[in-house]
């Protein structure tokens, strides 16, 4: 992509013309006892991204996806260009031409899943198997992509993993374990001849099996994070994340609770109107009176563990992540996340989805806003050494497609 | 840290703006000039006045990118992938407090096709009125989908898919209703044959002149297409 048809109209080369002030391969300067701290500033408004989010929509139905990528970037480059740090604002750099492909291969990957698990229950598998398998890839590629193509004062981000190895060790373990969780359940099923007995260890497999998953979970998550976070860069500066594993669990249990308290307040309610309506009103008015609360149930099961495990774990993971230059922090308030969420999912249900910018928007401005950053270097005068390389754009994507949460 | 206001009280005017230039290898802003003639636009340095770049006006959309220009997005342009070896990714930064003056002297001084926040999909979202012309159509485009797309998509997934998969699905289907949820009737044989009759006079009535599809006299496969259409609307025929 390179056009050298311009040199002549270039009259000094830009390292050329560079002031000789010996910033070339400079070695990073020695911490300084101050410590500089600046907050992340959101200007992103609801109403402009409305906008912006409707003009999508018709643009994506109207070409049946091949949108999507334009979409996308304009969309990025809203909340980039938006998402002020120390008076500058990150951007993305992505072209949507390139992303495309990433669009079609996403698309014929799903068409051919689809059509294999219309044809048989083991092609679908089969089919599954293999999509696992590339997945690890996808995300390494998006990651690679996204962090490529977002800069801050001008200079690239890189995602530093090197090889497959890495991202393969994250992603082969929780597969191997929901794969010897569905192993359990079809031998499990198979194996008892007596239908009661059956009933019964399968029960007794699946409840094994739920119980290895939500133990492991925190760990694959732990796993998956520390992969992230320890490969962000910017310029010369790399960033670790030191957080314990048993942090992270710490979260993940204490959001359990959440889910069984929740539990534990709606079932008894529940139970409760069951007996105390008249026999004579019959089974209907039961329901009329049982179904509304169920949804409540599910509604808030939906939304409270999930704000709950979102606030604690940015705080958790953005506290922890930088080096001895610089450091983030994360200050979200846990009950305010909260509550933004229950109303931006009220707001959702009455407006029938037209809020959904809006609560973008109020999401990312509580998250972004709380997250301060802490230096000890001056970060006006770094360069970088290792440029970002183009990254395929492909992966990106096709990663985006299959639900893969990038974002950082 | 950020670009000085040596732009003018009248940006209009003035040919050239004051940015800060990014070179993308290093954090480290200059103060430059962006500045347009009749035939190109140059970057030159506010300290020394040397001119660093020059791009001819027609080459200028695919060698920068402008920013669209939200309420208080950064005003950045971009240098693309095409711009000169040393210049890609480089990048000019408007300060936040020359925002508005900066859209003015776009507008104004860069060529629209050079401009992004020209372009139609731009204006449409920038402005209420655009955003409910786009909603408007919105709603049409899922309507007309949903009462054209779907049956189009129908009748062309039909007829791609080989007639044998499709008898196997139907097939599979029948089979698998007839032995889970199916169970031989408890009814007397005179209560089966009665429902039977009202059903088949019920079938009758829907048909008055054509006979109802036979299982046992599956059309040919060049018939199919006929076949497959659905029959001419009846009146509680289908939810």
């Amino acid at each position: 992509m390179i056009t050298n048809n311009s040199i002549l109209s270039n009259p000094v080369p830009l390292t050329r013309a560079e002031p000789a002030s010996g910033t070339q391969a400079q070695a990073l300067p020695q911490p300084g006892a101050k410590i500089d701290s600046t907050d992340v500033e959101f200007t992103g408004t609801g109403g402009e991204y409305f906008r912006i989010w409707i003009v999508n929509l018709l643009l994506i139905i109207v070409t049946f996806g091949i949108y999507l990528p334009w979409a996308k970037v304009r969309k990025l480059k809203y909340f980039y260009n938006n998402t002020h740090l120390d008076g500058h604002a990150l951007d993305f750099h992505g072209e949507p031409k390139k992303m495309l492909r990433g669009t079609l291969i996403a698309g014929v990957l799903f068409a051919i899943y689809n059509a294999a698990s219309n044809f048989s229950a083991v092609a679908g598998l089969i089919a599954l198997a293999v999509l696992m398998a590339i997945a690890p890839l996808l995300f390494r590629a998006a990651m690679r992509f996204r962090l490529a193509n977002t800069s801050w004062r001008g200079m690239r981000m890189r995602f530093t993993a090197e090889g497959v190895k890495g991202v393969y060790g994250v992603f082969l373990p929780p597969i191997i374990v929901l794969f010897v969780f569905g192993l359990i359940l079809g031998l499990s099923g198979s194996l008892a001849k007596n239908p009661t007995a059956g009933f019964r260890v399968f029960g007794l497999a699946m409840g094994v099996g739920f119980l290895l998953i939500l133990g492991t979970l925190p760990y694959f998550f732990w796993r998956l994070k520390q992969y992230q976070h320890n490969h962000y860069a910017w310029g010369p500066l790399k960033a670790e994340l030191r957080s314990p594993m048993i942090d992270t669990y710490s979260v993940f249990f204490l959001t359990y609770l959440w889910v069984v308290l929740t539990a534990l307040f709606f079932i008894p309610v529940m139970w409760s109107l069951m007996p105390s309506l008249p026999q004579a009103s019959g089974k209907a008015l039961q329901f009329l009176w049982i179904l509304p609360l169920f949804f409540v149930f599910l509604i808030v099961l939906n939304i409270l563990p999930r704000a709950y495990i979102t606030a604690q774990m940015q705080n958790l993971l953005w506290s922890r992540t930088g080096n001895r230059y610089f450091r983030f922090k994360s200050e979200l308030g846990v009950a305010a996340f909260i509550g933004l969420q229950f109303k931006n999912y009220f707001l959702i249900a009455i407006t029938f989805g037209l809020y959904w910018p809006f609560a973008v928007i109020n999401t990312l401005r509580m998250r972004l806003q709380a997250i301060s950053l802490k230096t000890r270097i001056p970060l006006d005068k770094l360069t970088d050494a290792a440029r970002a390389r183009e990254n395929d754009a492909a992966g990106d994507m096709a990663a985006d497609i299959f639900g893969f949460d990038v974002g950082m | 840290m950020t670009a000085m206001s040596a732009n003018g009280a009248s940006p209009q005017q003035a040919k050239a703006f004051a940015l800060s230039l990014f070179d993308g290898r290093s954090s480290q802003a200059r103060p430059v000039l962006l500045q347009i003639d009749e035939h190109s636009a140059q970057i030159l340095c506010r300290q020394t006045g040397q001119n660093l770049l020059k791009i001819p006006l027609q080459k200028l959309h695919k060698q920068m990118r402008l920013p669209e220009g939200y309420a208080k997005g950064a005003r950045i342009i971009e240098l693309t992938q095409r711009a000169p070896l040393d210049w890609q990714n480089a990048q000019l930064h408007a300060a936040p407090q020359d925002r508005e003056a900066f859209d003015a002297w776009v507008r104004t001084n860069i060529p629209a096709q050079a401009n992004a926040s020209a372009s139609l999909v731009a204006r449409a979202q920038q402005s209420w009125r655009g955003v409910a012309v786009a909603f408007a159509l919105l709603l049409a485009s899922l309507v007309g989908l949903y009462l054209y797309g779907l049956p189009v998509a129908a009748r062309g997934i039909t007829a791609l898919v080989p007639w044998s998969a499709d008898e196997a699905i139907g097939r599979n289907a029948l089979e698998q209703i007839d032995g889970r949820w199916m169970k031989p009737s408890k009814l007397s044989l005179a209560d089966q044959t009665r429902i039977r009759e009202r059903f088949l006079a019920g079938v009758k009535k829907q048909y008055p002149k054509d006979t109802p599809p036979n299982p046992a006299r599956i059309p040919p496969i060049r018939n199919r297409p006929q076949r497959l259409r659905p029959a001419r609307r009846h009146h509680g025929d289908d939810g």
